[in-house]
This record gives C-alpha cells, structure tokens and sequence, in this order.
C-alpha cells in the first residue's frame, strides 16, 4: 500500500518537503528529514489537517482519511461525537446547579469576607462622599423639627453607646425622597424630616434609629454594595450574551432578596437595643405601621426603613420587594424578650 | 438556508463583480468550519470558564483561536495558532489590575480619577498594540509567522491622537478607521514582506455618508415605530386607565421600542462593517498579491441581523452557529490575486527567510484582548 504522506514546513521556509507518515498503537510518527517525531494518536478531523511539531514545525495533511483508517484498522476507537447532546444537556444542567450555588452562597459569603477586608477609612470615605452628595440635594430643615430630633439623638447616642459601645450620630437631612431613614456605608445614619411628621412618637423614632443602628452594626451598606456588585457580575458572566433587560431582573430579584434579609436583621437588633434601654420591642412595629399609613414615598437607598404605601398582603409582591411586610416584621419583633445592654453588647463587640 | 449556506461558502455568486485585471486565477481564503462542530468547543469552553470562574477563558481563548485558524485555508493550506494561554492569562491579570485600580482611585475623588484614566488612557494603545503583535506572531502559514511591528509614534497616532482629535474635530471622523486599519495593515508582515493598505479618503468619506444616510432611515423608521406605539398607548389608556392591562402593554411597547432601536443600531453598525470590510480588502496588498473582497452589504447585513435574532430566540445558543456564519461569509469573500504565477510567487517571494529575529519573544509578549 502507499505510504501516507503530509507536507513538512520546517518554520523557516514556506517551500514544503515531503514526509512520510506512520500510525502506530503508540501515536502517529513522522518521518522528518533529520529525525522523526511522534505524536499523540488523535483523529485528524477532516482535511487539511495541520499538526504542530512545536520546535520542529508543522506537517499538514491533505488527505485524513488515511490516517482515519488507519487508526480503525488498529482498532482503537474515537470516542468523538455520539454523547454530545447528553454532555451539551448535563452540563446546561450543571450550570444552573453551579449558577444558583453561586448567588445563593458563593458571593453574599465573597462579598462579605471582601467587606471585612475593606479598611473601615475606605468604607468612611465612600459614606462621606455618598453623605456629601446626598446633603448637596438637601432642602432646609425647620427649627421644630431639628430640636425635636436634637432630643431624640441624645438618647439615642445614649443608648448606642449602651449597646454597642459606640457613639453614632445620626443627621437630619431633607433629601426629597419622604419619610425614610438611611444608613450609609461608614457608619452614617440620616433621617428626613417628613418622617418625623409621619411618626409623632419620640420613642418611635427612636426604635426606627434603632433599626438603622443595626445596619451600621452588620455593617449593611457595604455589604449590600458588593453583594449586588457581586451579583450583577455573576449574572452578567452567565447571561453575557443575552445582556440588557433580561440580565437585570435577576439581578433585581436577588439584590431585594438580600435586601429583605438585611432588613429582618437590623429589625431583630432594633428590637434588643430596644430591650436594652428598657423600652418595648413592639415600638418598632408601631413605627413601621405610622410610616405606612403616614405615606411617604420608598427610596430604593439600601438600609431605608419606609416601607412603601399600604399595601395588601400579596405574595408575588414580597418577592420583589426590598422590605419583608410590614405585618411580619411587628411579629418578629414583638417575639424578643428582654435582654440585657451587657449581652448585647457581648453579642456586637 | 441552503441558498445562504451557498452563498456564504461562495461570495462570489452574488458578490460584485470581479475586475478581471489580474492574469492568473485568483486564489481563495476559505474557512472550512462549521457552526455544528464549532459547537461543542464553545460549549465546553463556555462550561469550563463559567465554573472555573474565569480560570480558564485564556485557554477557552487559545482553542477557539486555534480552531478558527485551523480551519482557515488559503489557497488550500491552513492558517495555524501558537498562542500560550499562560501569555494570554499575565495580559488578563495585567487588564484587571488596571481596572481595578481605576475603580478604587474612582472613590477618591475627582483627581485620582482623572489621573487614573490619563494612565489607562495612555496605556491603552501600548496594550493593544501588544496584544495585535502577539495574535500575528503567533499564527503561522505555511510554517512562516506573521510579525507585528508598529513604531511607537505609529501606535500612539493612530490609537490615541487621531481617535481624540478627529473627534473633535468632527468632520474629520471617518478619517479614525482609516488610520486605524492601515495601522493594523502596514505593520503586519509575512515571510519579511509587508502588507500595504492605503485607503482612498474619498472611500472613506463615501462610506460614512452611505452609512449616516442608512441610519437616518433607520431612525426615522424607529421613530414613526415608537410614535405610534405611543399613540396606540394614549388610546388603550383612555380605555382601560389605571389598569395592569395598561401597565403591560405600554411593558411590551417600551421592551419593543428598545428592541426596535438596538435593531436599527445593529444593522447600521454592520452594513457599516461590510463597507469598510469592502474598502480595506479592495486596497490591500502583500508583495505582489492583491486583494480583493466581494463582500454584498446587504447580504452581510442580513446575516448580522439573522444572527442575533437567533442568538436572542435560542437564549444564546445560537451564538457559535452565528460566529461561524458571520465569520466564514467575511473570509470568504477575499480573493486573492497574484500578477506572478502561484508556484513562482511561492518560490520567490516564501523562499527561504531568516526569521529568528521575528520570533524572539518580547518580555511582554502578551495579550489583553477579548
């Protein structure tokens, strides 16, 4: 039979030289002019086929078959081609599998270990800046309301120091944007006035400052931050190709998702602290009820507390929303017994 | 299908006529890849990269340029592609740390970040001319590398002077892709033979009144699309105000409205990229070989807009099937054209070349691109 020849190009000219080719159980040898050169066996695919010699240059082949029947008449079978569609269907698989571990716990747990690596400075600064812009947009605020809030932040710095050992002041800034409380990255706690019209309760505000404090305490801002960012990252790595509107819904769903989890968690801690100044854990609940009926509009600012216009209690609605409803939070919060300023302040060293 | 599976192997069916200057047969650029076996490499690419959250796309990277180069054949012999994904991999990390760096100096204010960006924006044409130097060097023809070799005045013109003054200099725009494509082309060379691009400045003026004058229709087109979306809204409104009914329609309109106006986008961007396609082949040469495109606009378009209608449809699966297509029709519509015969052309002008120089591989022989 004639042997199988390939074109040999040795990588310094394109004028070809003829090469024989060998197909052995070991691989596939090339007869160089100077030495030979064996490969792995693989099938060539169809022609021209091009194999690369590294150092020694490339052969190409014009005509595969040969070699393909080679490696048939050697029995050794490719295991090319038939499975592809139940490896195609078993990876898709695996893929969502991987992209739901991957929102779920692989980036709250990276975004937040990222979040402890952050220097508090940093965090600072990005809370100033975020403040600054924010007071840049603010309107004045009223005598009566800033030393009614004068009086609240007295004791309520009181208090913090109590709980968590820290005093934290909160500002009373006009942003435009309703009743709401904020907490930003850094530590920085600001309320609007409107809310202090909505709720005519000092003790009441002070639950709801409360609920910011935990924020600031789980450090939610932040967090909430690079959670998202990690997010939209990962969504954006699956669905690339697909982008725009469709990639942004579950980045949305997931983002408030986080958002209502942070939520139950600065509620659990306004409730102790609460508890700690010797005050009842249902003045969270109470406040939140004359926020809603109160109106104001919701920001989307993560930490707020406004919890949106009255609504009915409505499944799919929970589900995009960044606060859990206003009826369930009073519940959860009513359920804390007393508890100690010197265990809380263990718990949140 | 079949009539534009045809017609992408073969652009010359309906292609523009060809100029029968050149005494031998023209020579053919082929790609001989297929969408179906594409397929599979994408996907595991696609896998391997996703759960190894990014690890891996330097080697994704390497095996679908060595696919694509495989499969690609001039006048009958492939193209082939030595890329080092641990290369590919120091440019990844390098373009991330200047990301990232731009990101955080983002957060200290406005100074930081202007002299961030004047360090990335300075950096930018040195990246890529590195990573065009290190595609050409490493794909071979016929055994032989392609080199890439721009001076640095060349680089920083062409990828940051024309691109900033002629941008604002407005008239002067359609001058940008042309400093930029014959950048890529008077600096790239094979078998110690550069290839020369001098784009006519009428051509390129000529393409960029072609290519406004299509967009215009097609804004107009989104425009009447979108107003009478909006009347059509007003009417339902007054009907059924208030009601979710609304609230979904007018969803719909606006998702359409954006659909409509990327749409409109798209295809002027690639009737746009087949004219310039036309443009650079038609004046491009190596030696004694000329080329010559026979690439139909319109064909190119409709192709474009097929593809990312299936892409969409298929949530993304179509996309390697699109490459292909897009991909193949590109390439195979170059001719190329020799005054000397093929086997004397290869003789003289491939013979022997002593290219050691050109592979010497730079300290930072390394790529950044997508």
């Amino acid at each position: 039979m004639k042997p199988i020849t390939g074109e040999y190009f040795n990588g310094r000219s394109a004028i070809p030289t003829s090469v024989e080719i060998e197909v052995t159980p070991t691989g596939i040898t090339f007869h160089l002019p100077t030495h030979t050169v064996t490969t792995p066996l693989r099938q060539p695919g169809k022609s021209p086929a091009i194999f690369n010699l590294g150092v020694d240059g490339e052969v190409i082949l014009h005509d595969t078959a040969r070699i393909s029947e080679e490696i048939g008449r050697l029995g050794i079978s490719s295991p090319k081609g038939s499975h592809i569609w139940s490896l195609i269907l078993a990876g898709t698989l695996a893929l969502i599998g991987f992209g739901y571990l991957t929102v779920q716990y692989l980036v709250p747990i990276g975004a937040d270990l990222a979040a402890g690596a952050i220097p508090e400075g940093l965090e600072q600064r990005l809370g100033t800046s975020v403040l600054s812009s924010l007071s840049a947009r603010g309107r004045a605020v009223d005598e009566a309301d800033r030393s009614r809030f004068q009086k609240i932040s007295e004791s309520f710095k009181e208090l913090s120091k109590q709980t968590i050992n820290k005093v934290v002041d909160p500002q009373l800034v006009d942003l435009g944007i309703g009743a709401n409380a904020v907490a930003l990255p850094g530590g920085y706690i600001v309320v609007t006035p409107p809310l202090l019209d909505a709720i005519a309760d000092d003790e009441e505000v002070l639950a709801i400052l409360g609920h910011e404090l935990g924020h600031v305490v789980y450090r939610h801002p932040l967090r909430g931050l690079l959670r998202s960012a990690g997010i939209s990252a990962a969504v954006s790595v699956y669905l690339g190709d697909i982008g725009g509107i469709v990639a942004a819904a579950p980045t949305f769903l997931l983002s408030m998702k986080n958002s209502r989890e942070f939520e139950a968690e600065a509620d659990q801690f306004a409730a102790e602290f609460l508890s700690c100044g010797s005050k009842d854990p249902a003045l969270l609940g109470r406040a939140l009820s004359n926020l809603e009926s109160g109106g104001g509009d919701c920001g989307e600012d993560d930490g707020d507390t406004c919890s949106g216009p009255k609504r009915e209690r409505r499944p799919l609605f929970d589900f995009i929303s960044s606060h859990p409803a206003t009826e369930e939070r009073a519940a959860a919060v009513s359920k804390t017994g007393p508890l100690s300023c010197l265990a809380l302040r263990d718990r949140y060293k | 299908m079949s009539f534009l599976d045809e017609v992408i192997t073969d652009p010359t069916k309906i292609g523009p006529r060809q100029r029968k200057t050149a005494t031998h047969m023209p020579r053919k650029i082929e790609f001989l890849g297929s969408g179906k076996d594409y397929f599979p490499l994408w996907f595991k690419n696609l896998f391997l990269t996703i759960i190894t959250f990014g690890i891996y796309s330097p080697w994704a990277k390497v095996s679908r340029l060595q696919y694509f180069a495989r499969n690609t054949t001039i006048d009958g012999y492939p193209l082939e592609y030595h890329g080092e994904p641990i290369r590919v991999l120091i440019g990844r990390l390098v373009a991330l740390t200047l990301f990232l760096l731009y990101n955080i100096a983002n957060h200290f204010g406005v100074t930081a970040t202007l002299i961030a960006f004047g360090i990335f924006a300075l950096a930018y044409p040195w990246l890529v001319q590195q990573s065009m130097k290190f595609r050409l060097r490493n794909t071979s023809y016929r055994g032989l590398r392609f080199n890439f070799s721009p001076s640095t005045f060349e680089t920083y013109f062409s990828l940051f002077m024309a691109p900033v003054v002629f941008s604002i200099i407005f008239p002067l725009a359609p001058l940008i892709s042309k400093f930029w494509h014959e950048f890529r082309f008077n600096n790239a060379s094979y078998a110690g033979q550069r290839f020369a691009l001098n784009i006519p400045t009428g051509t390129m003026y000529g393409i960029f009144f072609r290519v406004v004058g299509v967009g215009i229709v097609f804004l107009v087109l989104g425009f009447t699309g979108a107003y009478s979306g909006a009347i059509m809204n007003i009417a339902i409104a007054a009907k059924y105000s208030d009601s979710l009914f609304d609230k979904v329609i007018t969803g719909i309109l606006i998702v359409l409205l954006g659909a409509g106006l990327i749409a409109a986008t798209s295809l002027t961007a690639s009737y746009y990229k087949a004219l310039l396609h036309q443009a650079v082949w038609d004046n491009a040469s190596l030696g004694p070989v000329t080329f010559r495109s026979v690439i139909s606009p319109w064909l190119f378009v409709m192709i474009s807009v097929s593809n990312q209608l299936l892409s969409v449809i298929t949530l993304g699966m179509f996309r390697p099937f699109a490459q292909v297509w897009s991909y193949k029709y590109r390439l195979n519509s170059i001719l190329l054209q020799s005054e000397l015969p093929w086997d004397q052309l290869v003789a003289e002008t491939m013979a022997e070349r002593n290219v050691i120089g050109e592979e010497a591989a730079d300290l930072f022989d390394i790529d950044i691109g997508l």
